[in-house]
């Protein structure tokens, strides 16, 4: 559930702020097939540019996230998080694939991922 | 061909040395109407078929309720008091209501929802409104229609014959006694893939016994097998067991990853390093796996005919099971089994990038097998190639035709 409030201009944890511009589109997606979803419809040239800010910045990100017990994150964090799993999509088509999806999938392909069980 | 075959040392094997000299099958094998219920009804209706794991189940009363999409069966499966799991029919005994309609859960008995005909977990008759209504229907003896079960190392296995012509056990035969203690359950954190398709099954079986299409299809997405010294991504070691099968893809000791996000997931030691963490994980280092010691090695794919491929993997299993519901249509169903879940952030932003790429590999695979199938409806191509290099699909072919025709 996005912890993200309506009507509050969405920020970063201090020292992130040129990667706000990428929040409002990545910010609020909570599963892979969301962000997945988001990445096909998305040119190349945008993804490019998505991975080319994220991309040198993504140790920074987690040693500031490694401050934080695993779990439900603040605001400004979660947002960053967020990010950081966007750029998991995003670097597949950017560094391996070379189009923003698979490019021989059929328009309506999807995956719909679940984790049934973790007993352990 | 009995017994095991492996490559011999000199050079790759080929379908000349197993004498499977069929080189190509009718494109009708893959589209048509009558081919599909011939498998319907003289392979699913005779086989056992994996269908679940007894993970699913662990406790008395627990069940799962699956959709055999081929033989459109609505199967219950469910742990009894006694610690049996059976399998039955969701269909009421009155007037044949589907009686349980979640997904899964515990449930100490059934009742319909229809006129409240109650069943215990062993699918036994417990309780009838009104019972002197039905005089010839017994309680404690009549109930939910049965279907066989049985269970091989934790996964559970159906037959929808009247009486199976064989055990599991018989079924399984040489394949079932050399991966019997193979440590699936220390496999605990799922992630699933169900992909309806577009397609034949028997294409995306083929795509995962032949290594061929590896260094082309996935030069990019799994650039860590291809290698130079191994062109056409030949099968280091093949084993035949009668119907079943298995086949082990190497992996290039020279690859490194390269591009930053992926070495940067790679690095934080979970999930995505699947194929790449060096060997020292149970499930690849049992004696029943990798017999040569391939090194490095990518997975051991373990054929269970007609529709289940287990991929032994370097800290997991994948699960695939293929259910045709048509010539042109089908389910494929992928489990993934690691041995742990996420457990910080960055490790669940290494699962979130191992299975982004899973995806994609996956997608590559099953868009191939539905333009395959368009390409064959489209009814010039009369005949589809096995190459030498494909023996496994000869061999897959054979089996099943053997098996429609009772021969194996």
């Amino acid at each position: 559930m996005s912890t993200i409030e309506r009507g509050v201009s969405p920020s970063l944890p201090a020292g992130f702020e040129a990667l706000e511009m990428f929040l409002e589109e990545w910010g609020d997606l909570e599963t892979e097939d969301e962000r997945y979803q988001l990445r096909r419809r998305k040119s190349l040239e945008d993804l490019k540019l998505f991975y080319d800010a994220v991309t040198p910045r993504l140790e920074d990100v987690f040693r500031h996230l490694d401050q934080f017990e695993y779990g439900p994150l603040p605001r400004a964090e979660q947002g960053l998080f967020r990010l950081a799993l966007g750029l998991a999509e995003v670097a597949q088509a950017v560094e391996v694939i070379g189009h923003p999806s698979v490019p021989t999938t059929s328009a309506q392909h999807t995956i719909q991922i679940s984790r049934p069980r973790s007993l352990k | 061909m009995n017994g095991f075959t492996r490559i011999p040392e000199s050079r790759w094997l080929r379908s000349r040395d197993l004498k499977l000299e069929e080189s190509s099958a009718p494109a009708s094998f893959y589209t048509s109407q009558e081919q599909f219920e011939l498998e319907r009804e003289q392979v699913f209706r005779r086989a056992w078929l994996s269908v679940a794991r007894v993970e699913e189940l662990p406790n008395a009363g627990d069940f799962v309720n699956l959709d055999i999409l081929t033989l459109k069966a609505k199967l219950i499966l469910v742990r009894g008091d006694d610690g049996e799991v059976r399998g039955f029919h969701n269909s009421c005994a009155h007037r044949g209501v589907m009686v349980v309609q979640k997904e899964k859960g515990n449930a100490a008995q059934f009742r319909c929802p229809y006129h409240a005909w109650v069943y215990g977990t062993d699918g036994k008759l417990r309780t009838i409104p009104g019972a002197d209504m039905f005089p010839d229907v017994k309680c404690g003896h009549d109930g939910l229609p049965p279907v066989h079960t049985g269970i091989w190392n934790g996964f559970i296995f159906v037959n929808f014959a009247k009486e199976p012509e064989e055990s599991l056990e018989e079924f399984l035969g040489e394949a079932g006694v050399l991966f019997s203690d193979l440590p699936f359950e220390d496999y605990n954190h799922e992630l699933r893939f169900p992909q309806p398709l577009a397609t034949n099954w028997k294409h995306i079986s083929n795509a995962f016994t032949e290594g061929y299409h590896l260094g082309f299809l996935h030069k990019n997405s799994l650039p860590f097998v291809f290698d130079r010294e191994n062109p056409l991504t030949d099968y280091p070691t093949v084993r035949f067991m009668g119907r079943h099968s298995a086949n082990i893809t190497g992996a290039n000791s020279k690859w490194q990853p390269t591009k930053p996000v992926m070495r940067f997931a790679l690095e934080t030691g979970f999930a995505a390093d699947a194929e790449l963490e060096p060997a020292g994980k149970k499930l690849m280092d049992h004696p029943a796996i990798n017999p040569d010691r391939i090194d490095p090695i990518m997975e051991e794919a373990i054929n269970i005919f007609p529709n289940t491929q287990i991929q032994v993997l370097r800290n997991g299993y994948l699960w695939y099971q293929y259910w045709p519901s048509g010539p042109n249509e089908m389910l494929w169903d992928v489990r993934l089994f690691l041995d742990r879940a996420p457990h910080s952030f960055r490790t669940e932003f290494a699962e979130a990038s191992y299975v982004a790429a899973s995806r994609d590999v996956l997608a590559e695979d099953s868009s191939m097998g539905e333009l395959q199938q368009q390409g064959l409806i489209s009814g010039g191509l009369e005949r589809v190639k096995y190459g030498e290099n494909e023996f496994m699909l000869r061999h897959f072919a054979q089996t099943l035709t053997n098996y429609i025709e009772g021969k194996v």
